[in-house]
């Protein structure tokens, strides 16, 4: 109950208190003075009881009219609670996160579910109306409520275990989606939290199915694949069993290089695995091979290394020895096998240099002669670089975000900047924080060049900035860029539940690792992109040629197969009985104008015929 | 206002034959209440009596003694004023009901009685009292003894104003501490009060050898008792006291058996103790009472 116009009870105020004014004048009575009350002491009249208000019928008859009116004038309504349709609908709530592709003997936590989820469809009347949501990074109604019990087996048997860890709010939005249902079954391997189902919905309509039992599980937690000849790889390895598990370390290159490492993981340990040197590397996938392990999507992982087998080559102009210096040894820490050589613009000569370099990094200058596959500009100069367009150059900087750097972003307080006019293609990787001069401008991006890979970082690098501890996310956004720049152009390694997107302008088919076949529309700027929601490889055909993504896939609480809390709440209603104790219900309004408006005419109906009384007496009796 | 016809020569003329009906004793003896004439020096013959000696020699009747050879003494009435108060309530309840004029019909019959006395070339004066904000209130006038004096009480009259509850007692005990000797005193009230009150205020006034007479004034409307509604607030002139009464149908009868009442409680007490009471209900019988029930009653003469 409540009023759409509070503000109006004040007529509600007024009118009655000048009502019960009114009605008290006219019931005062007119006191009669007398010379003394001992003449009147022998009367043996009563002495009546004094009282404010008398029962009056006109007086509240008018009291309630009053009272109705102001009433709807203020917009009286009642929130109702009614059911939300008149079949039964059943909500069926999956957890797609990775552990619930976990394997046991009798098929995974998924497959568990799923013939759960089929019995109670095959058990329900035939009224009943079934809707399938999952839900993983998002919530997804795989299947509107429906009575169609094939569509909905078919929705079902769509159902597969993605390779990220299901997030929260993604169960909230499920549980949202799925709340107009009479009943809901959620299906997890984990149970959700009591606070957050009672937030969402009554907890006495879900029932909550905990899938799969405790298993053991090895995980590749990550891979290092070291420098092709130069230094050893590694792979993190932690063991989620209870007992001591043997397994057995492949490591495999696409250049055709194959390690196998066997060995015995500790429970709940984690080992690091030293391999190699790999002598000539590229994509390496590690992958592990255990009896027993539950969980495969933590099994492989992919890293990219470049090749080591011909020696790379780097060139570094900057007028400034000290940024010379400093960009070198980031080249070197990113790759040991590159031959780094640094010149002053100034005093550089092309015709002298023979050398073919696959990167060339220009800080604080543009040397228009000079062309490698790779080509990284910082802070170009004022008159500008190749496709890019220097509007102005400001004081100071602030870098906000660092978009698809797969790090949490800080904000930091750079130097000087150039301001960029990117062109149509181009990917940000990190602009700064806006401001009433000059807005957010691009710090760091991928230009779309052709085939050719150029990179601009727009802010300054001098005086050490790169090296400061304090400007890390500086160095991490160089780095980033510079690994973008020298992978090979139809490769990436990126993780699972992360957003990739890749220069196609007439669109492109992604085939995903299950198999699964998509096509990807371009967008306005010619990109398209995807969620990587499974472990493996992905491979985008696009006119401009195939690339493949590797997604790698670790989660230390999805990977815990051991680990599933009881449920908080032990009583569950019987499934026969739950649907229809807590039917699916909404709450509306329901405003009482016409009501009261006609309570309030009927009052002073009945007002009138009171006061009239005599005269239809009369006339009924002159009619007899 | 009544009081005004006080002073109408038409209502002076018909008082003109009527005279304060006084004790006034042929001789004064010891234990009897007389007032007026007393033996003493005087011109008009009272009696005789016996020389004794040391008896005035000059009054012996020596016409007596010649001729019956006996020693008489002639006795004189002496001619004494009698000091005549007229006492009114000008109490609030007075006042009430409004209609009804009572203190007017009062005050009309104090300045009747007074110019009856002043007629008898009386000493006369009127006295209002009430009790205001717990304080007896007195007001005397002038005393008059000659009927050309009367209009001069106009103006006392006319200054009287009804406010104030009734203290009878207080009233007495305060004129008998001016210690004045014997008199008439008419007491006019509507003796609305604790009947403890008048009999306590009586009785003082009565040792004190004063003759009183009481005159019980009511209203015609007061004492006759008439309600129209069912459910009446009715509130004390005097102590301000409201109640709600429901009357029931014989409630007319009930208050008016209820006045009696008090009248004859009143007036039994004014037998007992040999004081006059007289009956005044209703101005509008104002001839009657003067003409009638004040000489039956003794009242006047």
């Amino acid at each position: 109950m409540g009023f759409l116009s509070p503000l109006n009870l004040l007529w509600l105020a007024g009118s009655l208190a000048v009502l019960v004014l009114i009605y008290l004048r006219s019931r005062a009575r007119l006191t009669v003075e007398v010379s003394s009350l001992m003449l009147f002491e022998e009367l043996g009249a009563p002495v009546i009881q004094r009282r404010m208000l008398r029962l009056d019928a006109l007086f509240w008859l008018e009291a309630a009219a009053l009272s109705a009116l102001s009433l709807a004038l203020a917009g009286l309504y009642l929130r109702v609670i009614e059911p939300v349709a008149t079949h039964h609908t059943h909500a069926l709530v999956f957890d797609l996160g990775a552990a619930m592709g976990a394997q046991d003997g009798h098929g995974s936590r998924l497959d568990q579910a799923r013939a759960e989820a089929l019995a109670i469809v095959a058990r329900a009347p035939a009224d009943t109306r079934f809707s399938v949501i999952g839900y993983a990074l998002d919530a997804d109604v795989m299947h509107a409520a429906g009575g169609d019990r094939s569509l909905t087996r078919a929705a079902l048997a769509n159902l597969h275990a993605t390779a990220v860890a299901p997030r929260p709010a993604a169960l909230k939005a499920a549980l949202i989606r799925a709340r107009e249902a009479a009943a809901i079954d959620l299906f997890t391997d984990r149970p959700p939290s009591p606070a957050m189902v009672a937030d969402v919905l009554s907890p006495a309509r879900l029932e909550v199915h905990l899938v799969g039992a405790a298993a053991e599980n090895l995980a590749l937690v990550s891979l290092d694949p070291g420098t092709p000849g130069i230094r050893k790889g590694h792979c993190v390895i932690r063991s989620f069993a209870q007992h001591p598990m043997g397994s057995t370390l492949i490591i495999e290159s696409d250049h055709g290089e194959r390690l196998s490492l066997p060995m015995v993981i500790e429970p709940e340990a984690e080992a690091v695995v030293p391999f190699g040197p790999l002598a000539r590397g590229g994509l390496v996938h590690a992958h592990l091979a255990t009896v027993g392990d539950a969980l495969s999507a933590d099994d492989d992982r992919w890293a990219y290394v470049a090749p080591g087998d011909a020696k790379s080559r780097a060139l570094v102009l900057s007028p400034d020895p000290a940024v010379r210096d400093d960009l070198s040894r980031i080249l070197l820490g990113i790759n040991q096998n590159l031959t780094v050589a640094a010149f002053d613009p100034g005093q550089y000569r092309r015709a002298s240099d023979a050398a073919a370099y696959e990167l060339i990094v220009m800080h604080d200058c543009y040397l228009p002669g000079l062309d490698a596959p790779a080509l990284l500009l910082i802070y170009p100069p004022a008159a500008g670089a190749r496709d890019l367009t220097v509007t102005g150059t400001v004081g100071a900087v602030e870098l906000e975000d660092r978009s698809a750097s797969g790090t949490a972003g800080e904000t930091l307080m750079l130097g000087r900047a150039r301001e960029l006019a990117l062109p149509a293609g181009s990917v940000v990787l990190a602009h700064s924080a806006g401001n009433p001069a000059h807005g957010a401008i691009p710090l760091a991006a991928m230009v779309g060049n052709g085939g050719q890979h150029l990179g601009v970082i727009a802010f300054d690098v001098r005086n050490h900035l790169l090296m400061n501890p304090d400007d890390l996310e500086a160095l991490l956004l160089t780095v980033e860029l510079v690994k973008r720049l020298t992978a090979p152009a139809n490769l990436r390694v990126v993780n699972t539940a992360s957003y990739v997107t890749m220069a196609a302008p007439g669109g492109a088919t992604l085939l995903e690792p299950d198999g699964n076949v998509r096509k990807l529309d371009a967008d306005s700027s010619g990109q398209v992109g995807f969620m990587a929601l499974d472990a493996g490889r992905y491979r985008l055909k696009a006119a401009a040629g195939d690339t493949s993504i590797y997604a790698n896939y670790f989660d230390e609480q999805e990977s815990d197969l051991a680990a599933r809390p009881e449920l908080a709440s032990p009583t569950r209603p019987p499934p026969a009985n739950r649907g229809s104790a807590a039917q699916a219900m909404t709450s509306g309004v329901m405003t009482l104008n016409a009501w009261l408006v006609a309570l309030a005419m009927l009052g002073l109906l009945v007002e009138s015929l009171l006061l009239t009384r005599d005269w239809w007496w009369r006339r009924v009796a002159y009619h007899v | 206002m009544l009081e005004a016809r006080a002073f109408e020569p038409e209502f002076l003329g018909r008082l003109d034959r009527l005279a304060l009906g006084i004790k006034r004793a042929r001789t004064a003896r010891v234990g009897q209440r007389t007032l007026g004439r007393i033996h003493g020096l005087g011109i008009e013959v009272e009696n005789f009596k016996t020389y004794a000696e040391g008896d005035d020699l000059r009054f012996l009747d020596w016409n007596a003694f010649a001729r019956l050879d006996d020693l008489l003494l002639r006795t004189y009435r002496a001619t004494r004023q009698v000091e005549v108060t007229v006492l009114v309530d000008a109490s609030a309840s007075m006042a009430v009901p409004r209609a009804d004029d009572k203190l007017g019909f009062a005050l009309l019959l104090g300045a009747a009685l007074a110019y009856l006395g002043i007629g008898e070339n009386d000493a006369v004066r009127m006295v209002s009292f009430a009790m205001h904000r717990g304080k007896l209130r007195l007001d005397r006038s002038a005393v008059y003894s000659r009927r050309e004096m009367y209009p001069q009480l106009k103006p006392f009259i006319n200054a009287i104003r009804p406010e104030g509850s009734t203290r009878l007692a207080a009233m007495a005990e305060q004129l008998l501490s001016e210690r004045r000797p014997a008199g008439l005193m008419i007491l006019l009230s509507d003796f609305l009060v604790d009947p403890s009150d008048y009999e306590d205020a009586l009785t003082r006034l009565t040792i004190a050898r004063h003759e009183l007479k009481v005159v019980h004034v009511m209203g015609e409307r007061e004492s006759s008792g008439q309600f129209g509604d069912h459910v009446m607030r009715v509130r004390d002139s005097e102590s301000g006291e409201v109640r709600e009464l429901a009357l029931g149908e014989d409630a007319g009868e009930r208050y008016r058996r209820r006045v009696e009442e008090l009248a004859a409680r009143l007036r039994d007490f004014c037998t007992r103790r040999g004081i006059t009471y007289v009956r005044a209900f209703g101005a509008p019988n104002l001839d009657h009472i003067l003409t009638s029930e004040f000489p039956r009653l003794g009242l006047v003469v």
